[in-house]
């Protein structure tokens, strides 16, 4: 494996360049070392909740007294054998709560969110016993027009998710329109406040969701979902005339879970299919009523998106939306790539799960590298996950590939993509597609996989589609490439052309931000 | 394991069956007062007992409960201290029955079953019971001919003990440890550098196949043969069924069909699921109550045994390109995401007719629903569904969002050399009908209004469907049941096949194509609109296809205007031919793989 960037013989840098790659180095060694122990504690969720479902007694017994659950007490043990969520509710109800929604509140309790909502069977209304009032805990509360509502959202201590909301919101501050942004998620154990520039994150429990609603609602606010569960949509739509409310959906929510098939190995599956199933109903139900609503905005992010939603939740969406993510172009400026760029090659992508199909990438490379001038490549590997290691051994033993572990912030990605000129973006699913059009934003060209809907954000103009989980087509379209480079120049214009206008701020958050101002 | 080692043992519940044991000189054994004995009558009669057997009975869909433990010292006791190398003959009602299965799926123990009362119904266990039973054992014949009037697969009958003892001589083992250990043996991996210079390794998946009484296994059987072989050898087909068969024997159809490239992977229902320990794994409870509960809804036949696939090609070298799932059953087409995870491989399913959406299948609200929504599972997992008709893939789940091919049976056109034309009395206009009545397809309206001074309609097959009265109608001629060669020879002999059609008008019958191979014309009666579902579309633009109500006033509107065309000479249509449908699918595996072409 290759490091990334050698000093010279002093230990100094030879340029100012090379002084922000040796800190990016230093930040990528940090993250890598994140990386490692988020990836332990992912395997170890994963199989938690495999033990869990398969023997929940036997698994609620052991877990008694593990250092890292919840707090203990006698309290707490009750809650843990009887399946009672006490903590929240014990000032208004008992509300049992599942296994699985036990362990999440489990993983919760470790400061970090669920990674996978598709776990997370059903969310539990309750009450906090410690609930300040909303209007002290939000001053100046008046001053927000909108409320969104989401899952996760970047910030104290949180790890992955919610950046595209963030993104979004800052955007809208940009515009004039600051969001009060509502972060509903057991890892709050109490309602609390942080301001900021675009606006301030409210993060709360779930129990609170109901009368924190009735807050918000009183002062008029127009409401934002970003993936709601079916409890918080449910609730809003309970308690939020439709005309104010505006849902976006991302994919795992208002999709069947079997679609993604391929991340899942038989035992896996089987032995979670009761429970998956029941989610979907549970979903199901709820977007359904949701998309029925004529009032509601319902906004997707592609139109494969819009249309799988109406076939799996069985249900014709009024008043439904296209509105592509964004993608700043601003941050990941275009750097024309020409021929000579051809041989550095990138691939920056999570290693969490097979619908990411690195492992296509790697048995691409293994292919290639019977070919005379393989050696003539560079290949770049940045990513994390469960996967990361066993796929990137299949090719840490070439020369000419470097690895990284660790997940890389937007400055990181920016850099990279300067130093590179081909990006490989496989495939198994994908609902648009942000990495993949950062880079093409960057000028980068990229091989991809025509699935799902990714031939909406790329065609053969701008990238390379290649027949999905074929590695020897995948290596193909590397190596034409690099036999035909003049084609470089012409993809990587087309490139960020492309982006710019169907993901650029008129495409996306004017268009938001119009719908918001315009009357149901 | 050699056959000629078996020790065979009566495992039944009669007296009658100890007596002709004894008779025989074949070992018995009994369950009495909670323990089982098993009497040898070998000179000096000889007792082995066994402690209690467990009171609480062995179900397969309760091996995660009750009592296995104790069950499986049964099956120890059986399988090492009773004889050497038993081969049990057990009652198909038995209260053992779903224990020899797991002993079969665990230990290989052999066995065959005995039938001294008809078997009731044949659903998913008894598919698995059936299946892996060396021989069948009937007291009486006609036990043995509703037997074969129920039961499709191949087996080895024995109407007595001597019988028994004889065929045992010549029948096969069924040993799937031995035959996959063979097969991991006699294959050796292949090199994946050069895999596109080598032929397109095409995995075709049917639980029935082969010499197995369906019409569906025609389909199956012909691409076996011909794949290959209309695809000059660029594709290479390979087979995975349920019910063994022997490829060498003289009465299975497929003939010179490479016995490596066949992979008998038995069925053992729940049974499949366990280790080498004899264990569930720990998501086999789970898996078990999923088929449960779809089984109150649908037929969940091969539910496990795509498990049982899975397991098998787990331990193979074997790569597949493009693996071929073919239904009925169609609890199998899960073997998709397995396939595609392994393999990479393309996914064709083949569902002939609709599942969920089949209008024949008398579902309540709930189930069909619960049918959809497992059909729509099987579909995210593959790249092409396809059918027998336009209407049929029109009822495939989402078959606006997956890809879908129209692949239609044809008839089969390697045997028409074969065919002796019969003469039938050219006086009369003869009308033919081969195959299945039924009550929402009736023949009556026809037979009440053919003339007997002109007409005669020639009937091919069982009565049933038949007005009682109208079965002495003198326009009536009955054939009975005949050979396929002899039906097509009364076709080819008539003027016009005629072909009744349901309401909902969505099938396309094999019969079509068998009057299409004679070159006759052809009368539709339907219940529904003329002129409208599969078969107006399949037969849109071919000469001498006639359509009419079936009722008295259509047909006799028909019969009007009807004189039979005997000047144009009677060749068979190429575009109705399985060559030409298998050609189409061979283009689409071409597709798929983006190999082979041109």
């Amino acid at each position: 494996m290759n490091k990334l960037v050698d000093a010279d013989k002093d230990g100094k840098p030879e340029s100012s360049s090379d002084l922000d790659v040796i800190q990016l180095q230093k930040s990528l060694d940090t993250a890598r070392k994140d990386a490692v122990v988020a990836r332990l504690r992912e395997k170890e969720m994963r199989e938690n909740l495999l033990e869990a479902s398969a023997n929940p007694t036997l698994w609620r017994i052991k877990n008694i007294f593990r250092s890292d659950g919840p707090s203990f007490s006698i309290l707490g043990i009750i809650r843990k054998i009887f399946k009672i969520n006490f903590i929240r509710n014990f000032a208004h109800k008992i509300v049992p709560v599942s296994v699985k929604t036990a362990l999440i509140n489990r993983i919760n309790g470790t400061k970090d969110v669920p990674i996978d909502f598709e776990y997370q069977q059903l969310d539990n209304p309750g009450f906090s016993f410690f609930k300040p009032k909303f209007e002290k805990v939000v001053p100046n509360a008046e001053q927000f027009k909108f409320a969104l509502f989401c899952n996760t959202y970047p910030g104290v201590g949180r790890g992955y998710g919610g950046g595209f909301i963030q993104s979004r919101v800052q955007a809208y501050a940009q515009n004039g329109c600051k969001i009060l942004v509502v972060e509903v998620n057991d890892v709050n154990k109490r309602a609390k406040f942080f301001p900021s520039e675009s606006g301030g994150c409210l993060r709360i429990p779930i129990g609170d969701l109901p009368d924190y609603l009735d807050a918000i609602n009183s002062l008029s606010m127009k409401i934002l979902t970003h993936s709601p569960t079916p409890n918080t949509l449910a609730t809003i739509m309970n308690k939020i005339e439709p005309n104010r409310c505006y849902h976006w959906f991302h994919g795992f929510e208002v999709r069947d879970y079997r679609r993604l098939f391929f991340n899942y190995g038989t035992d896996e599956m089987e032995q979670l299919r009761a429970v998956r199933d029941e989610t979907h109903r549970a979903r199901k139900e709820a977007a359904s009523a949701c998309f029925a609503q004529k009032e509601s905005a319902k906004i997707f992010v592609s139109q494969y998106l819009k249309s799988i939603a109406e076939r799996d939740m069985d249900q014709t969406i009024e008043n439904g939306h296209v509105i592509p993510n964004f993608i700043d172009s601003d941050h990941y400026k275009f750097i024309q790539k020409d021929a000579k760029d051809v041989r550095n090659i990138l691939l920056i992508r999570t290693f969490q799960n097979n619908n990411y199909a690195n492992d296509i990438v790697m048995a691409a490379i293994n292919i290639l590298a019977e070919r005379e001038g393989f050696n003539e490549l560079k290949f770049t590997i940045c990513g994390s996950g469960i996967q990361f290691e066993p796929l990137t051994n299949q090719v840490s033993h070439h020369n000419n590939v470097t690895l990284h572990e660790g997940h890389l912030n937007s400055d990181e990605m920016q850099k990279f993509h300067g130093k590179n000129g081909v990006f490989l973006v496989p495939s198994r699913f994908d609902t648009q597609g942000v990495m993949m059009g950062e880079a093409m934003a960057s000028g980068l060209v990229c091989i991809t996989n025509g699935v799902a809907a990714i031939p909406e954000y790329a065609d053969s103009e701008c990238a390379i589609l290649v027949r999905p989980d074929d590695a020897l087509a995948y290596a193909d379209a590397i190596w034409d490439l690099y036999q035909n480079p003049k084609n470089m120049r012409k993809l990587s214009k087309a490139a960020g052309e492309r982006v710019r206008e169907q993901c650029g701020h008129e495409n996306t958050i004017k268009r938001e931000l119009e719908l918001f101002f315009q009357e149901n | 394991m050699s056959h000629s080692s078996f020790t065979p043992i009566i495992f039944a519940q009669d007296v009658s069956a100890a007596d002709e044991a004894a008779r025989t000189g074949i070992a018995h054994a009994s369950v009495r007062r909670g323990k089982i004995s098993v009497y040898i009558p070998d000179g000096n009669e000889m007792r082995i007992e066994h402690s209690p057997y467990p009171q609480i009975p062995f179900r397969l869909n309760d091996m995660g409960r009750g009592d296995p433990y104790a069950w499986k010292l049964v099956l120890m006791w059986m399988l090492d201290e009773l004889v050497p190398n038993p081969l049990i003959i057990i009652d198909h009602d038995h209260p053992f029955r779903e224990l020899i299965i797991f002993a079969n799926a665990w230990n290989s123990l052999s066995y065959g079953l005995r039938f001294a009362v008809p078997m009731p119904t044949i659903r998913v266990t008894e598919y698995a019971l059936l299946g892996n039973s060396v021989i069948n054992l009937f007291t009486k014949s006609e036990i043995e001919g509703h037997f074969r009037k129920k039961y499709i697969g191949p087996y080895y009958a024995a109407l007595s003990l001597d019988e028994l003892t004889a065929k045992l001589d010549v029948c096969p083992v069924k040993n799937s440890k031995t035959r996959l250990a063979k097969v991991v043996r006699e294959i050796a991996p292949r090199d994946q550098s050069v895999a596109d210079e080598k032929p397109i390794k095409l995995l075709v998946l049917s639980y029935f196949s082969g010499p197995c009484r369906a019409v569906a296994v025609q389909r199956i059987n012909y691409w076996l043969e011909e794949i290959s072989k209309i695809s000059d050898g660029k594709i290479e087909v390979h087979l995975a069924t349920a019910i063994d068969w022997d490829s060498e024997a003289d009465n299975v159809p497929i003939k010179g069909f490479p016995t490596e490239n066949l992979h008998f992977v038995p069925d053992h229902n729940v049974a499949s699921l366990t280790t080498d320990f004899g264990e569930l794994p720990v998501w086999g409870p789970r898996f078990i109550v999923s088929e449960l509960r779809n089984a109150t809804s649908f037929n969940t036949l091969s539910y496990y045994w795509r498990y049982a696939l899975e397991e098998y090609f787990e331990e193979s070298d074997l790569k597949f390109d493009v693996v071929l799932i073919s239904g009925n059953p169609f609890a199998c087409f899960d073997f998709a995401a397995f396939a595609k995870q392994r393999w990479r491989s393309r996914i064709i399913l083949d569902y002939r007719d609709p599942f969920a959406n089949n209008p024949r299948f008398a579902y309540r609200d709930e189930q069909r629903e619960a049918a959809r929504y497992a059909e729509r599972g099987y579909n995210f997992q593959s790249d092409l569904a396809v059918s027998v008709n336009r209407d049929s893939t029109d009822l495939i789940e989402f078959s606006d969002e997956i890809n879908t091919l129209v692949i239609e049976n044809g008839f089969d056109e390697r045997i028409l050399d074969d065919v002796k034309v019969k003469d039938l009395d050219k006086q009369f206009a003869n009308f033919v009908h081969a195959g299945s009545l039924y009550h929402d397809r009736s023949p009556t309206a026809i037979l009440r209004s053919l003339d007997v001074k002109k007409h005669r309609l020639h009937h091919i097959g069982g009565e049933a469907g038949i007005d009682a009265d109208l079965l002495d109608a003198p326009v009536l001629v009955l054939h009975g049941r005949q050979t396929y060669n002899d039906t097509l020879g009364i076709v080819g002999g008539a003027d016009c096949g005629v072909v009744f059609l349901s309401e909902s008008a969505f099938e396309t019958t094999t019969k079509i194509y068998d009057y299409l191979a004679m070159g006759i014309e052809v009368l539709i009666c339907t219940h529904g609109e003329p002129h409208v579902g599969a078969l107006s579309q399949i037969l849109e633009g071919c000469e001498g296809i006639h359509w009419c109500k079936n009722s008295e006033e259509g047909v006799a509107e028909f019969l009007k205007t009807y004189t039979p065309n005997r000047r144009s000479k009677k060749t068979p249509n190429d575009r109705f031919s399985r060559r030409h449908s298998t050609s189409i699918l061979i283009d689409q595996i071409y597709n798929l793989t983006g190999k082979g072409g041109q």
